[in-house]
């Protein structure tokens, strides 16, 4: 009996004593605990950049198909994807509508990223003061390219700089456009002084403070500042940032050739099973095309509009680079149905393409120059910049005579800018930039023969549909967010 | 265990009493016998008295007796506890041997609580109590399956058919907003959260269902949802007793949709054509073109399924050890095809006696569970047309060129050339999705889990005083869950990659619980003392390990791969390891005066690592009262009035059924390719999308019950009535956050929750013969759930499903309302449209035929101000009954239950393809002005007008009826049995769901179907049906013999 005791007494001593309640995750990392040391920062700034990817899902759909640039290839299939879809396709976007949730979270979810990389403790535990500068300015880069797309699509936003909590977001209102890019532009600043203009062959992808300057060139451009800095800007980044032209367009888009010359800046996707695969591939190509042109199917997403296919001239060398018309089926048959070339690579599994989506490319660059040009100097000095990128496109150089005045270069510009960067989301961006979105898109709803067939039609664009709403959720969460105008 | 102990102390007794009266005896008449029950199986310890004397004895452990009776016209009396005492004249002969009826309401019937056992008599909280000795013999593979309908205020949801899968289980209501709302399960004092699929129903002694706050305040943070706590069979003092049960039986649909075939679908079209309605597509009439009839449903359903169970028992003991040795084999197949559930369990449970002062025991139950389950739903069978055949017929393959015998998958169909009725050739694409058909998808995917689980634990008593005894009880509970998907190439559509997916789970839980147990009688005071500590420890890993690109389908295990995936579509290459820490200390005082005045205290605190370092301990105290008002004089005096009890309870119980480490912001990889070679490089971040909290704490659920029992009329009555009212506060909510701070959600204790209800149980013994025994109990349960609170002053929450359509959680309603657009019918003509005045912002454009959305707020415009709550899906009450009947050797079982003003959102509405073919969505449909139906029914929408599932067009009350169970049986005579040496042999035939009656509008096909995953598994959301296997209707014959 005794022994009985014994064991009785010293296995509830034992039970007491192995435990503690203060269990840590096995498998992650609590965010109290990190931060501590160089690697562990270096660690941060990597998640910045993968943070890049997820908002690149929806962007598409913000930008190409709101613009002339795609359309929805409505199947009779009742797909929520389609009925989303739809309503950008029209540009009647409801604050509803869960893409815009999904793209406006994703970027916050990653400005938090770099909000936690800019803490100021966090940077500090970085002795090598070279390594601190270029992470703080990557971490701002990224943050800047963020809300410029931001401020851009939803207008006035949250300045959120550093990491904040659930009861403090509720404090947060949000900032008139001029804080905004007030804000953006420090930050470009900071950047440009605490970038590398150059980085080692293999860290290549990071954002050097060409990226940075060229980013600033565009907020510029986007709030319409055409002056002497902004030309000084792009004149600096033309001769000296060291990218270039390649000779031939395909070659931007190879994926045995990423992060070339002519890329600036370029947010990086690998296939192999990694989690860090591109999804266009099967998003752009053809719904029901089995595999014949891509594995696993395409979703036949971001569908090219008629309208802007014509505006590819005979024998441009960008058309088949960018699109095609057709497919051949797997038993040969030719299937007349468009989709997006850009994103494709051969892929193993759904989802896992390797084409890396080019943010800033150095045509637009060029091309952004001789937009400052005309406009300050006239066409004859824009002229030969808008002809090295059409040369490159292999179709002839446009002549001084063409252009009688400033205006027609705008349009040639334009027009370039929509072929030379087709399906790089941009061509929205360059509309509300030159404020000609209604006049284009109304005129676009008329003339493409889709829309008249839908039974429904499409209703014309209104001003107040140019800025996106803050998205439902944020309101039902905060009732005191004050919604865009018309929504 | 506690039953013995009891039955113990009262042999004895009675030995005691015996031997005082043993001198009175001195001459006389000696009779003899043998006491049983109705098994045969002998009685030990029957007290045998004469009546009217003081001479008496008791039976032997072969149940015999001897007695000397004063004379020939003596009477013995036979009681036992647990039976009916009878009184037998003696009328001289020398021999009688007794067969005693079992006492089915005994008031000195023990109920199983936490951490011990009470009479029956002296309960002050609301437990129900369940025991059925046939509850092996029903042909349903799991426990709670068998439950549904039996208990007030337990609902059982089976919420699919599928083979083997857990239904939805609620006690009183739904308390927690994103904290789990499953009850604890508690198996032999283990508690299990998955106890109910582990435990063999013919091990099962008794459940015992916990509900108020007072009862489960002793399982503290996890008590909150109720306890349900399973006793399995034990062995008794009797020489070895052998049982075998087995049956068989047959599933079969109960009902499937009403479709049109593809004929009578164009045909209708082209009949609305020319009443002014829209007509067939040239799609649409290339369906009739194609000579083909597939039934869809039946594709993806069994003809028959079968269930088979075969179950063998050994029991028996002595003096000092007692076993119980079971072993069964149950293989379940679900009515669609694909779906099997194959299960072998075991159980031995061995108690010994070491000394006087010291007992032991160990039970181990080890299972093995195999799930196959199906690759698709039942929505991508009866969404697809008759026309398209599981394979190319020849007539397919002339229009397609696909070979004939090959899968026919909709796009083949596509731009091909069809020929009309008038022999005009046209090109048509009669189905736009790129998806494979259903039938080849579930045949080229197989989805296999394994279960394999053991639970071991041992027990000591030490009685340290007669009145004082400790009881240490450790053990352990290992759940190895392994699964394996195998998916083909082109399984999904042309170029699906082929993959494998290997997932296991290893589930460790270690328990220690420590109790010292003190009883004290002084006069009229008794005083039960309880307390305690245990320490309960969990850690669970996991592993994926995702293989994709096999040359060939031939090999299906992942080593055959060329790739494993990191990440693969979402699909992950991972392990992670989780822990789990729970330690508490309990006690409860339970004290009576006079047997009549009841009072009960207990307390438990619980540390648990799931929460923040300093929220980790919270105490769980409750009270309650009872007067057995019987016994008091002025009663006593009722005859009819057995026992009449009053109870009052209160107490506070937790919920911790949340995550581990919601806590902690943790880091997951976050990595990205950097250099001209695309090296990777490591990124660290928070990806999830729910931000922690360091001091994220208990949800706290405070309930005060009240309710008495009411034992009339001989004991024929048997009533219990439960009025209860819990508030659950700090509810631990996945609060919504802006998402301006990166992220979607963040833990928080914030919001109550109120629940409120009535239960009624009632037991009513019609008739008590010899030969002819009737009995029904009726349980009656209503539960009424508002929300009382929500986050910082915020009135609602928006939770959206699938489709967009939306759930509101509002304070001052139910914690779930369907919230969209109410509706008047359709519009009937573009006349009506325009003087109606209206300007529609929401939804597509509004014709003729579309749905009429009401204009709530009255300013002519409808846009989404004019959205209002629609309905709850929670019922209004729910009830059960069942009625057993014996006659001499037949004995018959029916049980009916059901749910009543129910609503669901039928998500079916959505498909374009339902919307066609089912007769639910078409019959009496709007086709033109002339012709509007019902005027309730909307056209076709192609992408018109409102859409449907955002309105209460989709609400359908799912109220339902069914006669879950009947059982006839059929008891051999033990005569004729004891001469081929069996002691019982039954044999019995079932019915499940022999009748199953739905009476509201629902257009489904079973009414219990939810949705649970994805969007669905937030308990603010429900009510979503899509895609539901029909309820099944099974068969079964069955067979149990004894010897």
């Amino acid at each position: 009996m005794k022994n009985i005791k014994i064991i009785l007494i010293s296995s509830l001593i034992l039970i007491l004593h192995s435990c503690d309640l203060n269990l840590q995750p096995i498998s992650e990392i609590g965010e109290g605990s990190f931060y501590k040391t160089t690697d562990e920062m270096s660690a941060a700034v990597i998640a910045c950049y993968n943070g890049l990817q997820r908002p690149m899902q929806n962007e598409w759909m913000l930008t190409e198909l709101r613009s002339d640039n795609s359309r929805l290839y409505n199947l009779t299939t009742t797909s929520t994807d389609n009925t989303l879809l739809f309503d950008f396709d029209q540009a009647s976007v409801s604050a509803t509508n869960q893409r815009v949730f999904e793209y406006w979270e994703a970027v916050y979810h990653n400005i938090a990223r770099c909000n936690t990389v800019l803490n100021e403790e966090y940077l500090n535990v970085i002795k090598e003061e070279g390594l601190r500068n270029q992470f703080e300015g990557e971490a701002r880069f990224i943050r800047a390219y963020h809300y410029f797309n931001l401020v851009r699509l939803f207008g006035p936003v949250f300045i959120v700089s550093e990491r904040i909590s659930a009861q403090e977001a509720r404090n947060y209102d949000r900032s008139p456009i001029e804080d905004v890019y007030e804000f953006i532009i420090a930050d470009l600043k900071s950047a440009i002084d605490k970038l590398p203009s150059v980085y080692a062959a293999d860290q290549k992808g990071r954002a050097t403070s060409w990226a940075a300057k060229s980013l600033l060139a565009k907020v510029y451009m986007t709030l319409g500042k055409i002056d002497s800095e902004t030309l000084g800007l792009l004149e600096d980044i033309y001769q000296h940032s060291g990218h270039a032209l390649l000779p031939d367009y395909s070659d931007v888009f190879d994926i045995s050739n990423e992060v070339n010359n002519e890329i600036i800046f370029a947010i990086r996707y690998q296939s192999g099973g990694i989690g860090l695969g591109s999804p266009f591939g099967n998003y752009f190509a053809p719904q029901l095309s089995g595999s014949s042109v891509i594995n696993a199917d395409g979703h036949g997403y971001n569908y090219p509009s008629m309208n802007l296919v014509v505006s590819y001239e005979e024998g441009d060398a960008r058309k088949d680079v960018t699109l095609a018309e057709n497919y051949v089926n797997e038993r040969g048959q030719t299937i007349d149905r468009m989709y997006v070339k850009k994103y494709l690579s051969p892929v193993l599994s759904r989802y896992d393409g390797d084409k890396d989506w080019p943010v800033l490319r150095f045509s637009d660059i060029i091309l952004l120059y001789a937009e400052v040009l005309n406009e300050l100097e006239g066409p004859s000095m824009a002229l030969p910049y808008l002809n090295e990128v059409r040369e490159r496109a292999n179709i002839p150089a446009l002549k001084i005579e063409d252009f009688p005045n400033t205006h027609s270069m705008r349009m040639a510009l334009e027009k370039e800018r929509r072929v030379e960067l087709a399906y790089e989301n941009h061509r929205w961006f360059d509309l509300i930039r030159t404020n000609r979105v209604l006049v284009v898109l109304n005129t676009h709803f008329i003339e493409e023969a889709y829309y008249s067939q839908l039974p429904d039609g499409v209703q014309p664009m209104t001003e107040s549909s140019i800025i996106l709403p803050i998205p439902q959720k944020e309101i039902d969460v905060n009732q005191h967010i004050t919604q865009n105008p018309g929504y | 265990m506690k039953v013995k102990v009891t039955e113990k102390l009262i042999l004895l007794l009675t030995v005691f009493l015996s031997l005082n009266i043993l001198p009175a005896l001195s001459q006389g008449l000696v009779v003899k016998g043998i006491v049983t029950d109705n098994a045969n199986t002998p009685l030990i310890g029957v007290n045998v008295s004469v009546t009217g004397s003081t001479v008496g004895t008791i039976t032997d452990i072969e149940g015999a007796y001897t007695i000397t009776v004063p004379n020939r016209q003596s009477t013995l009396r036979f009681s036992y506890i647990g039976f009916m005492s009878t009184d037998i004249p003696v009328e001289g002969r020398a021999v009688i041997n007794v067969i005693m009826e079992e006492n089915v309401q005994d008031l000195g019937e023990l109920v199983v609580i936490g951490y011990g056992v009470q009479k029956k008599s002296h309960l002050t909280g609301s437990i129900s109590q369940f025991s059925d000795e046939h509850l092996g013999d029903l042909p349903v593979s799991r426990l709670d399956q068998a439950l549904q309908g039996k208990i007030a205020g337990l609902e059982v949801r089976n919420t699919t058919s599928e083979a083997g899968f857990a239904p939805e289980i609620r006690v009183r209501g739904l308390g927690s907003i994103s904290a789990s709302n499953e009850p604890l399960i508690v198996v032999d004092g283990y508690p299990m959260s998955d106890g109910l699929s582990a435990v063999d129903m013919n091990d099962v002694q008794s459940i015992e269902i916990l509900k108020d706050a007072a009862s489960t305040a002793i399982y503290g943070s996890r008590g909150a949802n109720g306890v349900i706590i399973v006793t399995t069979k034990a062995g008794s003092i009797t020489k070895p007793k052998y049982s075998v049960k087995a049956y068989s039986g047959v599933k079969t649909s109960y009902r499937l949709h009403d479709l049109m075939d593809a004929n009578e679908y164009v045909d209708k079209l082209i009949d609305e054509k020319a009443k002014g309605g829209v007509g067939p597509s040239t799609s649409e009439l290339a369906w009739k073109s194609i000579d083909n009839y597939t039934d869809w449903q039946k594709e993806g359903l069994r003809e028959n399924a079968y269930i088979n169970n075969l179950q063998f028992s050994l029991s028996g003991g002595s003096k000092s050890a007692r076993y119980y040795i079971s072993g069964s084999y149950l293989s379940d197949q679900g009515i669609m095809i694909n779906s099997d559930y194959t299960k072998l369990n075991m159980r031995v449970k061995l108690d010994a006696d070491l000394s006087e002062k010291v007992k032991v025991g160990v039970n181990l139950s080890p299972t093995y569970s195999k799930r196959e389950a199906p690759s698709a739903n039942f929505t991508d069978f009866y969404r697809t047309y008759s026309w398209l055949p599981v394979r190319h017929t020849a007539a397919t393959s002339a229009i397609t060129g696909e070979p004939i015998g090959s899968y026919a998958h909709g796009r083949h169909f596509n731009n091909k050339e069809y020929i009309d009725a008038d022999g005009n050739v046209f090109v048509a694409s009669p189905w736009g999705t790129g998806n494979n058909n259903p039938r080849s998808i579930i045949d080229n995917e197989s989805r296999n889990r394994y279960d394999y689980r053991l639970n071991g634990s041992m027990y000591l008593d030490y009685h340290i005083l007669d009145n004082l005894f400790f009881r240490t009880s450790n053990g352990f509970y290992v759940r190895y869950e392994d699964e394996d998907i195998y998916h083909k190439k082109n399984t999904k559509r042309e170029g699906d990659p082929n993959y494998a997916r290997y997932t296991n789970t290893l589930f460790i839980d270690l328990l220690s619980e420590n109790t010292l147990n003190y009883s004290h009688s002084a006069g009229d005071h008794h005083f039960d003392l309880l307390a305690g500590y245990t320490a309960n420890k969990v850690r669970v890993s996991n592993a994926g390990i995702q293989g994709t690109n096999f040359p060939t389908d031939y090999i299906e295990t992942i080593n055959a791969a060329s790739e494993i995936a990191i990440e693969d579509d979402g699909r992950r290459t991972y392990t992670d390891k989780e822990e789990e820490l729970l330690l508490s200390g309990l006690s409860r005082l339970t004290y009576n005066y006079q047997d009549k005045y009841l009072f009960s205290g207990s307390i438990r605190t619980d540390g648990s690592s799931k929460f923040g370092p300093e929220n980790q301990w919270g105490w769980f105290p409750s009270l309650s009262a009872g007067w057995r008002a019987s016994e008091e004089p002025f009663l006593k005096k009722i005859d009819k009035l057995n026992q009449l009890r009053l109870r009052a309870s209160w107490g506070v119980t937790g919920n911790n059924s949340i995550p581990n480490y919601a806590a902690y912001d943790k880091l997951q990889s976050a990595n990205y390719i950097l250099g001209d070679k695309s090296t990777l490089y490591p990124g660290l971040a928070n990806t999830d999308i729910v931000l922690g909290n360091r001091a994220i704490s208990w949800e706290q659920t405070s309930e005060t019950n009240l309710g008495f029992d009411l034992n009339a009329f001989n004991t024929r009555l048997n009533l219990s009535v439960d009025y209860y009212y819990s508030v659950t506060k700090s509810l631990l909510f996945r609060q919504p956050t802006l998402a301006i701070t990166g992220y979607q959600q963040f833990w928080n204790n914030i919001g109550k929750v109120r629940n409120r209800g009535i239960e009624v149980e009632l037991t009513s013994y019609n008739i008590r013969k010899k030969d002819f025994e009737w009995s029904t109990s009726f349980n009656f349960a209503t539960n009424s759930n508002r929300l009382l609170q929500l986050g910082d002053g915020e009135e609602r929450l928006l939770s959206y499903g699938e489709r967009s359509e939306i759930y509101l959680a509002k304070v001052g309603a139910p914690s779930i309302q369907y919230f969209g657009y109410k509706t008047d019918g359709v519009w009937i003509s573009q006349n009506e449209i325009d003087e109606s005045n209206l300007q529609v912002l929401v939804g597509k454009t509004v014709r003729p035929g579309t749905l009429k959305v009401i204009d709530q707020d009255g300013n002519k415009i409808i846009d989404a101000n004019d959205r209002v709550a629609l309905g709850d899906p929670f019922p209004m009450f729910t009830w059960g009954m069942t009625n057993n009947i014996n006659f001499k050797n037949i004995d018959l079982t029916f049980s009916f239950h059901g749910v009543h003003d129910v609503t669901i959102l039928n998500g079916d509405a959505y498909y374009q393809e339902s919307k066609k073919i089912n007769r639910a969505f078409t019959e009496n449909r709007y086709i033109s002005e002339e012709y509007p139906g019902d005027g309730k029914t909307p056209h076709l929408s192609g992408g018109d007008g409102m859409q449907w599932e955002l309105t209460d067009y989709v609400l359908e009350d799912a109220s339902y009826i069914a006669l879950g169970n009947l059982m006839l049986g059929y008891q051999f005579p033990k005569k004729n049995l004891k001469m081929i040496g069996l002691s019982n042999l039954r044999v019995y035939l079932t019915a499940q769901n022999l009748l199953y009656y739905w009476y509201g509008d629902y257009r489904g096909i079973n009414p219990e179907a939810r949705y649970t995953s994805g969007n669905y598994s937030s308990p603010l959301v429900d009510g979503y049906q899509r895609g539901s296997f029909p309820v099944q209707r099974t068969f079964s014959a069955g067979l149990e013999i004894s010897f």
